[in-house]
């Protein structure tokens, strides 16, 4: 295991130390992150890395391969734009968790803020507490699982992916529409609530299922309205 | 971007003055803005008293002396200058005999007869609060020993310029002129601040700047006058005014904080026995985070206020 202190050393060297700890022991803890922003962004080789507290902006953004811990709270952006790998988070994350991720899996065990999962483009963003306005904006494709309550304007202008919900929904974006919950869709939900011990575990059935409603494909004079108030 | 923060000691003055908190935070959230920097301090004087401060520019040490002596004799035919002080940009003058502090006649006089003449621009008047703003980093308000300032509660900003220019009126914190000891600092655009300004002025109100955070300063003053509470402005304000805001209000005795609809600005509050402490972000907190802090993010549409 490779230990690194980040007092006293500048972003760029704690983010090269990561990557040559991965290649090398393929085990990092970084130690004293104290918010700082962009730590271990652009991580691309498999391995572990935790960090010891909490993070600032943008960590682990852009990450490929590698499973990442956060052993505290974490500020905007957390695995923004992640390919593939996975991020946990044991406190709460900010605004954009996630946001446009194409793959990998993040877990969020407390509360994350607005816009968290805007733009997934795929992989999977569990959130144990409550999202904020406009989670879910324009998805893609992906899956997003929101144990707690959401914000307004949820999954707003979604295309594809879906989307399941554990309390209430403050509103649904345009086009965003409840559906009924498959056998794949339940046993998904219990696989991770199960393996990523999210929010006591809860079960499957208490989950609301949100898809695209499909509305803003292609216009029409009838759905007007929906138009003239889509974001 | 700018960087905000608001800090009040729950139980009286602390061991650590309350400025050098505002200047260590301020100073981390230079990140968010270095165009300019301020702080509005929170410091109660003994009864009948009040304190101003006024930008007073000056090219040498005998112009400074020679504007403050007039400052001094314009305003010493309103009320009793006890104290007069200039440094660097910035003068400080204390004022007693004041029956009543939150007379707004007494006080616009005593505004316009401050700026009346030598380019004299007056940024805070308070029986406690004093705003203290210079364009550069936080380490540059040093000078007018602001660490040192021992008080209750207080606001401080770092400011990354987006609504008019950057010189030291158009920093914030803004003054909610001419309420004693209300001010503002504000994170985020407003897009009715020119209405709103229009309808202020049209009944009675000067604004010391274009800028749109000078607004919501007399904005929430307005709503106080008018016998709302702290909560109640705050909470009008989220359907009020239109635009992007996390803005932080502090009077006499509150602080207080409003967050828009969208959730477009940051805020992260921590709070434990002794203080609470908002900033934009999370890593600003780190000097007053101990064991048992509990630390935070508000929602959209979310208001807050302390009281002490």
């Amino acid at each position: 295991m490779v230990q690194i202190d980040c007092t006293g050393k500048t972003t760029t060297e704690i983010n090269k130390a990561i990557a040559a700890g991965l290649a090398k022991d393929g085990n990092v803890v970084v130690k004293n992150p104290a918010s700082r922003h962009n730590l271990g962004v652009g991580i691309n080789h498999p391995g572990k890395v935790v960090f010891e507290g909490n993070v600032g902006y943008y960590c682990a953004g852009m990450l490929k391969d590698a499973d990442v811990e956060i052993k505290g709270n974490c500020g905007w952006s957390v695995g923004e734009d992640m390919m593939s790998g996975s991020i946990v988070v044991h406190g709460n994350a900010s605004a954009a968790a996630g946001a446009a991720i194409r793959g990998g899996l993040l877990v969020v065990h407390g509360n994350a803020g607005p816009r968290t999962g805007i733009s997934m483009k795929g992989g999977t963003i569990i959130i144990g507490g409550n999202v904020d306005y406009m989670s879910g904006f324009i998805m893609q494709k992906g899956t997003f699982i929101i144990c707690g309550n959401t914000g307004e304007a949820l999954a707003d202008s979604m295309y594809e992916g879906r989307v399941f919900v554990r309390g209430t929904i403050a509103e649904h974006g345009n086009d965003a529409v409840e559906t009924e919950m498959t056998k794949e869709d339940k046993a998904m939900l219990k696989d991770l609530l199960t393996k990523y011990k999210v929010a006591g575990i809860p079960k499957p059935e208490s989950f609301k299922k949100i898809v695209s409603g499909k509305k803003l494909y292609n216009f029409s004079m009838k759905d007007y309205e929906l138009w003239r108030v889509a974001l | 971007m700018c960087g905000i923060v608001g800090f009040m000691y729950k139980n009286g003055a602390n061991a650590v003055p309350l400025g050098t908190q505002l200047s260590a935070m301020a100073g981390i959230l230079g990140s968010r803005g270095l165009d300019s920097t301020g702080m509005a301090m929170y410091g109660k004087l003994p009864s009948g008293r009040l304190v101003m401060r006024a930008q007073l520019e000056a090219a040498s040490g005998d112009e400074g002396e020679g504007k403050l002596g007039r400052l001094r004799e314009r305003v010493g035919t309103l009320v009793t200058v006890e104290k007069a002080s200039w440094n660097k940009h910035l003068a400080r003058l204390e004022f007693s005999g004041v029956e009543n502090p939150d007379d707004l006649g007494l006080l616009r006089r005593i505004t316009d007869a401050a700026e009346a003449a030598d380019g004299i621009q007056v940024f805070s008047i308070g029986s406690a609060m004093e705003i203290i703003k210079d364009t550069g980093p936080a380490s540059d308000l040093d000078v007018y020993q602001v660490q040192k300032f021992k008080g209750t509660h207080g606001l401080a900003h770092t400011r990354l310029a987006t609504e008019s220019i950057v010189n030291t009126c158009s920093s914030h914190p803004f003054w909610a002129r001419p309420f004693a000891d209300i001010a503002v600092v504000h994170n985020g655009q407003l897009t009715n601040h020119n209405i709103l300004r229009r309808r202020f002025e049209h009944r009675g109100y000067h604004f010391l700047t274009t800028n749109d955070s000078e607004v919501i300063a007399v904005y929430i003053a307005d709503k106080l006058l008018h016998g709302k509470t702290l909560h109640e402005a705050l909470t009008d304000s989220i359907t009020e005014l239109d635009g992007t805001f996390t803005y932080l209000v502090a009077t006499e005795d509150s602080i207080g904080f409003a967050k828009d609809r969208f959730a477009t600005k940051p805020l992260v509050i921590a709070e434990n026995d002794t203080c609470v402490a908002l900033a934009s972000e999370e890593v600003a907190l780190a000097p007053v985070i101990t064991k048992g802090t509990q630390v935070w993010e508000p929602t959209a549409k979310t208001v807050r206020t302390w009281s002490r």
